[in-house]
């Protein structure tokens, strides 16, 4: 039986700017099986957010654009549903989590109001039926005195309770996949531990597959079975996490690693990544990595490395660990 | 494998820049020719706007004769009267919005960096100003000391310095607490020296932006006043008067009530664009005021 | 809390004294008040009289002081022309101006707030071009013109309004659209700047994210968000509204306020004047506290940053 979920191939989502075209998604791929979590990790501005915007296609308009590539989810291409049919899909069956939960959930609104409205949009319940729902989903989440807390607003809660919130909403059509963005940045960080340990429970139940986009790399050895490394708009490395953190292989990847500092070790400077991040609408014709690369070689910015396999379900874009380039030098 | 060449995609164009950085233009033409008229105008008008010619009265526009557009019911020429109006509102409009713009910044630098007791004296005073209905007591005021273009200026001065310093005042609190000023106030400058020198040049621009956009609303003023009779008094040719002159016969000569308003309209449509305009252009993160 | 309230309060009671202040002063200016007040025709002995009987002759803070407390009791002397307590005479033309006014904000709310959100869904098209066309003239022109041009249109070449007085709804609309329309450009305005603030915000990009229909977010989710704004903004411009009525009702006859204290100008009765000014400023001042005090209750409960 096929287990794969999402498959997207070569993405590109530009954008379309008065200073010119920037390429924030430029050739996406990956697949995600049911009851997998993939972790999306790179810097601020790789891409990771609006790769998976595209996925849900609220690119915001009218600068963005999905220009090319294929999401094909339980079998059907996204690109190709219309917007009622995606707006279906929305909350039912995709959800998504945003970073900060203080600004996340609308004032103005109950907590009840904001966790039954998917619930009545989606499963089409009424009454009592989407209150009783509305409180199991808060108590799935593990927020204690549901009942009461259904009738209180947002700014009552603290920050932890939000993002739980969140993720009931989230949570509360039984979504074949969560996309969580950055999900645990804005919380303490014993409260991240708790989040965490949640979603994976609620994942574990539901088969549910994840999307993690985070730039914390600690987050991803916690909770994800796959990682994405992404710059530039590409993913440059992905691999399994035993894999990934054994054996990395592109010189961002390990750069990034580095730069976590590790309490084995002692007192050592911490490592920083030479260089600026790419400018996303003025990208050079070869690995957009190149001119922070330590090990580059000459081929390196002028022909962009194709993706080759270095292990078990481990690729790599870079022409270090393609044989051809060795010989280049 | 070469990567893919640079995917050719048209660019959907104009969004990003608001229509309004184009309009300028169209601001600066007509207060360019305000002011043009307003200074050189008495030299320039083919009749005396204030010489009465009984015979002539009531002239309809557009025709081909001396007239263009047409007469009152003095027989005055129209469009004399509008230029002489010109000449007046901008007297008023940039004198007012001078003094009264000078009076309220100095005022808000003092009570916003200052601080203490002056802010709470001076914006006491602020607040009273701001809560009385202007135009009502502008009447008042008028009637008492009698109209005329000089108790006008002085009127408007005393109803309108309060806008400028609210708003002004909130500036200098902004600027209060930024870096420069604390290094400034450390390196031993005298609290009116760093008003001066740093606090200044920086509410310029919002100074500008506001003064730009009072000038509309002070034309808007000194034209009701003059509309309700407790203006500019008669003969001088004030576009709120000649509106309120021309009310009496709108019935048949609806061109005395058409040319002066529009010429009010499009004065103070210039200011206000201009205003917008200066407010993107100086200081972007400007919301409503 | 408490202690803002109490700060704002003490600081309005300060702006009521300042307002009486110079709301006294305003005959005094030009030096004796007597002079406004007294017909050409009269004699020496009218002027005594009439001294003794205003008081103008005693020392001016018993003036001052008298005048004070009668405004705190609401008497404020009688008015010269009808020889009525001008209090009488303000609230015999009060209801006809809030009426006025009333309508004028309605319509100005009618038109302004549909506006302003169209504006900002379809921001940077035509559709808001074309809305900020209509704030921007709306907020140029002068409430006199507008009134007369509709008089010009509706009244002498449709003939289909009635030109002056206060009767049925005819005679309500074109003084209620004349005070309106500068409120209707500002209200536009107000609106779609508040919409954008608030359709940027993240709890509007989960809506989306849940499914919710486009028009439920827009006016459910976004609306309710912004309309804080929108109605504190409404409240405050009562006094340019204040302003506005003096010429509209000027121009259309209209048995208000605006219209009283122009005609008590030009007939010389400062008492009523006085009157008119104190009470037009202590209801703004009052307004104002009160939207400060509500939008600190809503602001607590609104506020997440």
């Amino acid at each position: 039986m096929d287990r794969t979920l999402l498959e997207v191939k070569d993405l590109r989502t530009y954008f379309f700017t008065k200073r010119g075209v920037v390429k924030a998604v430029d050739g996406v791929n990956f697949s995600l099986k049911k009851g997998e979590t993939l972790g999306l990790v790179g810097e601020s501005g790789c891409g990771k957010t609006i790769t998976c915007l595209s996925l849900v296609r609220l690119v915001p308009q009218p600068a963005g654009r999905i220009v090319g590539g294929r999401m094909i989810f339980e079998g059907e291409d996204l690109l190709r549903k219309s917007e009622k049919e995606m707006r279906l899909i929305r909350g039912s069956k995709i959800s998504m989590i945003l970073q900060d939960p203080m600004t996340s959930l609308n004032p103005v609104f109950t907590i009840g109001e904001q966790v039954a409205e998917p619930i009545r949009l989606h499963q089409l319940l009424r009454g009592t039926k989407v209150w009783e729902k509305v409180k199991e989903m808060l108590r799935l989440v593990r927020i204690p005195s549901a009942e009461t807390r259904i009738r209180e607003y947002p700014h009552q809660m603290s920050g932890g309770m939000r993002q739980r919130i969140v993720g009931a909403i989230a949570l509360s059509c039984q979504p074949k996949l969560l996309i969580a963005d950055e999900p645990t940045t804005a919380l303490d960080v014993t409260i991240q531990a708790q989040f965490l340990r949640l979603l994976k429970e609620i994942q574990q139940n539901f088969e549910l597959s994840m999307i993690l986009i985070t730039h914390d790399l600690g987050v991803v050895s916690r909770v994800c079975d796959k990682v994405a490394v992404m710059y530039a708009g590409k993913i440059v490395e992905t691999a399994e996490i035993r894999e990934l953190f054994n054996n990395p292989s592109h010189p961002y990847t390990i750069a990034l690693m580095s730069s976590l500092p590790n309490i084995d070790r002692k007192r050592e400077m911490l490592q920083t990544i030479e260089g600026q991040p790419p400018d996303l609408s003025n990208l050079p014709p070869g690995c957009a990595f190149a001119v922070r690369c330590p090990n580059r070689m000459e081929i390196c910015s002028g022909r962009y490395p194709p993706e080759v396999g270095v292990g078990d379900g481990h690729y790599v874009s870079c022409w270090l660990s393609t044989p051809e380039a060795q010989s280049h030098g | 494998m070469a990567e893919a060449a640079t995917v050719k995609l048209d660019v959907p164009g104009r969004r990003r820049h608001s229509w309004l950085s184009r309009i300028p233009w169209f601001s600066t033409v007509i207060l360019s020719a305000v002011i043009l008229l307003g200074i050189a105008g008495p030299f320039v008008v083919p009749h005396d706007p204030i010489e009465s010619n009984l015979m002539d009265s009531f002239t309809p526009p557009f025709q081909a004769g001396t007239y263009p557009l047409g007469t009152d019911n003095m027989g005055r020429d129209v469009l004399s009267r509008i230029v002489g109006g010109a000449r007046i509102s901008l007297i008023v409009g940039m004198t007012v919005v001078f003094v009264a713009g000078a009076l309220g910044t100095v005022l808000a630098m003092m009570a916003g960096f200052f601080g203490g007791w002056w802010d709470s004296v001076i914006m006491r005073v602020t607040d009273t100003f701001l809560s009385l209905p202007y135009l009502m007591v502008a009447l008042v005021m008028t009637a008492v000391l009698g109209p005329s273009v000089r108790n006008i200026i002085v009127v408007l001065v005393v109803i309108g310095w309060a806008g400028y310093a609210r708003v002004l005042r909130a500036e200098v609190l902004k600027m209060k607490e930024a870096d420069f000023i604390r290094l400034a106030i450390t390196a031993g400058a005298s609290r009116w020296k760093i008003l001066i020198k740093h606090i200044f040049p920086n509410v310029v621009n919002t100074l500008v932006v506001l003064a730009t956009l009072q000038l509309g609303t002070t034309i808007i003023a000194e034209a009701s006043l003059s509309f309700l009779g407790m203006g500019v008094p008669p003969p001088h040719p004030s576009w709120g008067l000649m509106l309120a002159q021309g009310r009496d016969y709108i019935t048949y000569a609806w061109w005395l009530c058409v040319w002066p308003g529009l010429a009010i309209m499009l004065t103070v449509l210039a200011c206000n664009l201009l205003g917008d305009w200066l407010r993107v252009r100086l200081d972007p993160k400007f919301r409503q005021l | 809390m408490q202690r803002y309230i109490l700060k704002r309060l003490f600081q309005a009671v300060i702006c009521l004294i300042g307002i009486s202040i110079i709301v006294f002063m305003l005959s005094r200016l030009s030096g004796d008040p007597l002079t406004l007040m007294m017909p050409p025709e009269a004699t020496k002995k009218d002027w005594d009289l009439m001294r003794a009987e205003l008081g103008l002759d005693k020392p001016i803070y018993v003036q001052y002081w008298k005048f004070i407390t009668g405004a705190a009791r609401g008497d404020f002397g009688e008015s010269i022309r009808w020889e009525r307590p001008c209090v009488e005479v303000f609230w015999e033309y009060f209801p006809n101006t809030l009426l006025l006014g009333f309508s004028a904000m309605l319509l100005s709310l009618m038109i302004g707030i549909p506006f302003g959100i169209l504006s900002a869904v379809k921001v940077d098209t035509w559709v808001d071009n074309f809305g900020k066309i209509f704030a921007l003239l709306g907020q140029s022109l002068p409430v006199f013109w507008v009134g007369i041009m509709l008089i010009l249109i509706f009244s002498v070449n449709l003939r289909w309004l009635p030109t002056s007085g206060m009767g049925g709804w005819e005679n309500l609309l074109m003084p209620a659209w004349t005070l309106g329309w500068y409120f209707a450009a500002a209200q536009t305005r107000l609106t779609r700047s508040a919409m954008l603030d608030v359709l940027d915000s993240e709890y509007i990009k989960l809506a989306r994210m849940k499914g919710v229909p486009e028009r439920s977010v827009i006016l459910k989710h976004a609306f309710k968000n912004a309309i804080l704004p929108v109605i504190t903004m409404a409240a405050l411009n009562l006094i340019v509204l204040l302003n506005g009525t003096v010429i509209t009702e000027t121009i259309f006859a209209w048995p208000g306020v605006g219209r009283l204290v122009v005609q008590a100008i030009f007939s010389r009765d400062y008492p009523v004047v006085q009157t008119c000014v104190f009470i037009a400023s202590t209801l703004f001042v009052t307004a104002n506290l009160v939207v400060d005090i509500l939008y600190m209750y809503l602001d607590s409960r609104i506020r997440y940053q």
